[in-house]
């Protein structure tokens, strides 16, 4: 289990991680999304221990992990651009994780390099960068860790690639109970993989939620009037997260579930009335609207 | 698997990381292996077909001690190369984000992943180093040529210089944030330490013109920061303390180390302070001196404040602006540099004034129980400092008048040697680029005075000459020549004699041999009583030993003598420690004096020497050189 209490941590004037709360249960796979510069990378970056934070603790399965090598034995952390040698290919890099992490299998990593097509003794820092992508989960999954934080993993991956990773990921939760936070703006990748998803901004956790009750909490509603009602505030009463006019038509993020909204909605008299659940994007965009983070921005 | 941290498990992890980074710099070290080979190779061909070319009696010897020599500097210049190359990429993954993320989420201790990197550095430099040092002797002595002192030093001074040079520089890796930061503040550190360090000895020196010599060159303080200068092999002691300080501490601040100010530039702002501070003070004290010795501002001490300003903040800014890349922080960081100029100032302003009456102490009559006065050249035997050989001297000479002549001779000194800011300024120059110059030419001219006073303390002073005359003493001419004058009577003296050239001056341990030959023409060879391969070694130290007694008996002395027995030149030769390691060199190639092989003076009335000469089968009956003694050698054979 991962416990995070009060986590906190600057660069400079910035402030990357802001009294951070957060507890991951064995077995689940997180999605942790947000903004630019919200803060996501540097959370992976303390979970993993590479970065010490300023304040707060992170304990996995009740050690503190930073600077202690035997709590980082069994975790793993792929970050957005792995680091390889010149001279570094699959097989020499296993060398080194072979040594290091004391639950590394040398039967998975063999299965491994046959599932993915790429060359075990092919120089690593030739390869493209889905490939490069692809050597570096196949040495992930290779030590077999319990705890596993991946960023941006599925940049540069083809969707087959794709559909194998989440395979793998999914197989090694069920099988071993490794738990997983992935971070990403691939939100359709996340929506298939997650169980759970956290959104974060401004280094602060804003929503943390499982993903299917997130998706019970909020629906797309669409309705088109004949006649726009003249009452100052149509929507009174009904738990709008975000609204977008289109001359008669409305379209509505709500929080809440059919039964709250769908009376009040008929009473208004509208033409049209459509309520379907939200994507984890769309989501994403309407709570980040909330916060003052949106399209408007732009344009 | 439940993961272990005991320290059998940190050793295995550092173990991995080593192993790893052996496979990562495999090409470089195969760069590194093929040159040194190539090398060896091309030099041992060169001299083996230039000697044969030759014809010379053992040429191959002499080729083998060419190769020997050559190939061996050859070497140790390429592994310096190669370590510079090494450490600063090894230590790189302090430096880069991407080697930060990698490293970092390793299950590896910063210290225990700093210590391997640490180690593998030293060890990826040292061991194919001394691999081809190995292989040039061993193919030295295949051609019969054991190995010379000067390659078998260079096996310590390569292994001390590199880890020496790789401790410190990982220290100010783990203290920077990026490679160029730590390669300038590495550079800027060993060249301007050693700089500062000379200029604050030239200052004192020239301001205190009395004053012995207390650090040389050689001490470790002039190079206590430039971890270039353990190549040297000098205070070996120092610098292996210097590594474990550097890497003990280094290991401490790399587990409390940041990792996320990779890419940054500080990690501790350690060496940013330390390099600021000492480019500013070299910059301000060399603008300083330079207007001090004009006499800017019509005074040379105000010329030197003037200057001290111009030259210290701008070198600051500018330095600070290097490692900070904005003008944030300057004024916050400047207090340090605030302390050391107001220091600096005050030091110089105190030296100036010479509050204590150092420049002009000469004691009187009444206080004075024994004094002396000494050249420095003329001792002669172990090893000694300037101030070790005026201490020495305050013994000699316990009689009223001769103390009274040597207080005479200090009072004219004294008012000879009186300057103004501006001479005092002018005199640093030469007291920083041609200090100790005279040893090594061995023109030394100077003189050491010393005192034992009746309460017990001491008073010692050191005088150069040739200073006196390059920067214009307000002696005249006439006091100049009265004074030596007064310094050669006691020089002369008996007692001087006794003190300073007799044959006890050179002890057993440093006696390596004599020769021996007419000091008028002859067609007669020499003899050369030095270890060679007819006689054993045994019996050679016998010899030189029975000798040696016989001149003891016969008290002997190294100074001039008009009369020599049948016009017979008897030398000595000793290890002079006395002199340092690269005027020695000097000597030995353009042969500057004889100051290592002086004459030993015997006459007639010198029995036991005769006896002893005679007996050892050096000299016959008649006084020729034997001609049949196995130390004996032709003029031909000495020519080749």
């Amino acid at each position: 289990m991962i416990e995070i209490k009060n986590l906190t941590k600057s660069f400079d004037n910035v402030c990357a991680v802001s009294n951070l709360n957060m507890s991951v249960d064995r077995g689940r796979i997180v999605g942790l999304v947000g903004s630019n510069g919200g803060g996501k990378s540097t959370l992976l970056r303390l979970l993993s221990g590479v970065f010490a934070a300023d304040s707060g603790s992170i304990i996995i399965d009740g050690q503190a992990l930073y600077n202690n090598a035997a709590a980082k034995g069994v975790c793993f952390f792929v970050p957005d651009f792995p680091f390889y040698y010149d001279r570094s290919t699959i097989n020499n890099t296993a060398s080194l994780y072979r040594d290091l992490y004391p639950n590394w299998s040398e039967q998975r990593f063999l299965s491994l390099c046959s599932m993915f097509p790429v060359g075990k003794d092919d120089k690593i820092i030739n390869m493209s960068k889905g490939m490069q992508r692809q050597a570096a989960i196949i040495l992930a999954l290779s030590t077999c860790p319990k705890y596993l934080f991946m960023d941006e993993i599925f940049d540069g991956l083809d969707p087959v690639m794709r559909l194998l990773l989440k395979k793998l990921v999914i197989e090694q939760v069920a099988d071993c109970g490794m738990t997983v936070i992935i971070a990403s703006h691939n939100l359709r990748e996340l929506e298939d993989l997650c169980d759970r998803v956290c959104l974060m901004h401004n280094g602060a956790l804003l929503l943390d939620s499982d993903t299917d009750a997130l998706r019970g909490q909020y629906r797309k509603v669409q309705v088109a009037f004949g006649q726009i009602p003249q009452v100052q505030n149509i929507f009174e009463g009904i738990n709008v997260v975000n609204v977008w006019q289109n001359g008669n038509i409305f379209n509505l993020t709500i929080k809440g579930s059919d039964a709250d909204f769908m009376p009040r909605l008929e009473a208004l008299k509208p033409v049209y009335i459509s309520a379907m659940p939200l994507s984890l994007e769309e989501l994403f965009i309407s709570e980040m609207g909330v916060y003052g983070y949106d399209a408007r921005l732009v344009f | 698997m439940t993961p272990d941290s005991s320290f059998k498990a940190n050793l295995r992890n550092a173990f991995s990381v080593f192993k790893w980074e052996m496979k990562n710099r495999a090409t470089s070290l195969a760069v590194y292996g093929i040159l040194s080979a190539v090398l060896t190779v091309v030099v041992l061909t060169l001299c083996i077909a230039v000697g044969v070319n030759t014809g010379a009696d053992k040429a191959i010897q002499k080729a083998a001690l060419v190769f020997q020599l050559v190939s061996s500097f050859g070497v140790f210049s390429l592994t310096a190369v190669f370590t510079i190359i090494y450490t600063a990429g090894n230590y790189s993954y302090l430096h880069n984000k991407r080697k930060v993320d990698m490293y970092g989420s390793l299950p590896i201790s910063s210290t225990v992943l700093y210590l391997s990197k640490t180690a593998s550095t030293f060890l990826f430099s040292i061991i194919p180093a001394l691999f081809f040092f190995s292989v040039i002797s061993i193919i030295s002595l295949i051609l019969g040529q054991p190995l010379v002192a000067e390659t078998l030093e260079l096996y310590v001074h390569i292994i001390i210089g590199t880890a020496a040079c790789v401790a410190f520089y990982g220290l100010l890796a783990v203290c920077c944030g990026t490679t160029v930061h730590t390669v300038i503040s590495f550079l800027a550190i060993a060249i301007s330490y050693p700089m500062a360090l000379n200029l604050i000895k030239a200052v004192v020196n020239a301001f205190f013109y009395g004053i012995p010599r207390i650090i040389t060159r050689d001490n470790f303080i002039i190079n206590a920061l430039n971890p270039v200068g353990a190549y040297q092999g000098r205070n070996v002691i120092y610098w292996i303390l210097f590594t474990a300080a550097c890497t003990v501490f280094a290991a401490v601040l790399a587990k409390k180390r940041r990792s996320d100010r990779a890419q940054n530039s500080f990690a501790y702002f350690l060496p940013a302070y330390a390099v600021k501070l000492i480019v500013s003070f070299i910059c301000g004290m060399s603008l300083g001196i330079l207007f001090g010795s004009l006499n800017a501002l019509a005074n040379g001490m105000l010329g030197f404040l003037f200057g001290f300003v111009l030259g210290s903040v701008p070198a600051y800014i500018i330095v600070h602006l290097i490692f900070y890349k904005n003008f944030d922080s300057l004024i916050k960081t400047s207090i340090p540099f605030a302390v050391m100029a107001a220091v600096t100032l005050a030091a110089v302003v105190i030296c100036d004034v010479d509050i204590l009456g150092f420049n002009t102490y000469v004691p009187s009559e009444n206080m004075v129980e024994s004094a002396g006065i000494v050249y420095p050249k003329d001792v002669i035997g172990a090893e000694k400092t300037i101030p070790r050989i005026a201490s020495e001297c305050s013994d000699d000479f316990s009689d009223a008048e001769t103390i009274k002549e040597i207080i005479d001779i200090h009072q004219r000194t004294v008012e000879d040697f009186h300057m103004n800011s501006q001479i005092k300024f002018r005199n640093v120059w030469y007291n920083l680029f041609l200090d100790g110059f005279e040893e090594i030419i061995g023109s030394d001219s100077s003189y050491c005075i010393g005192y034992k006073l009746k309460n017990g303390t001491e008073v010692i002073r050191h005088y150069r000459l040739n200073l006196m005359r390059y920067i214009g003493s307000s002696g005249s001419s006439e006091s100049y020549y009265e004074r030596e004058k007064m310094i050669e009577e006691i020089v002369d003296s008996e007692q001087y004699t006794q003190n300073y050239f007799s044959i006890d001056c050179i002890n057993r341990d440093m006696l390596r041999g004599f020769t021996l030959e007419k000091s008028l023409y002859s067609d007669k060879g020499r003899i050369v009583l030095a270890e060679n391969e007819k006689v054993s070694a045994e019996k050679f130290k016998e010899d030189c030993q029975k000798l040696y007694d016989a001149l003891k008996k016969d008290n002997v002395n190294l100074k001039e003598n008009k009369s020599n027995y049948k016009n017979l030149k008897l030398r000595i030769i000793y290890d002079d420690k006395n002199r340092v390691q690269s005027s020695r060199l000097l000597h030995t190639i353009m042969q500057l004096s004889d100051r290592n092989n002086p004459r030993v003076y015997f006459t007639e009335d010198s029995v036991n020497t005769i006896r002893a000469l005679e007996s050892l089968g050096l000299i016959n009956s008649d006084g020729e050189v034997n001609t049949d003694s196995p130390y004996y050698i032709s003029y031909e054979q000495s020519e080749r």
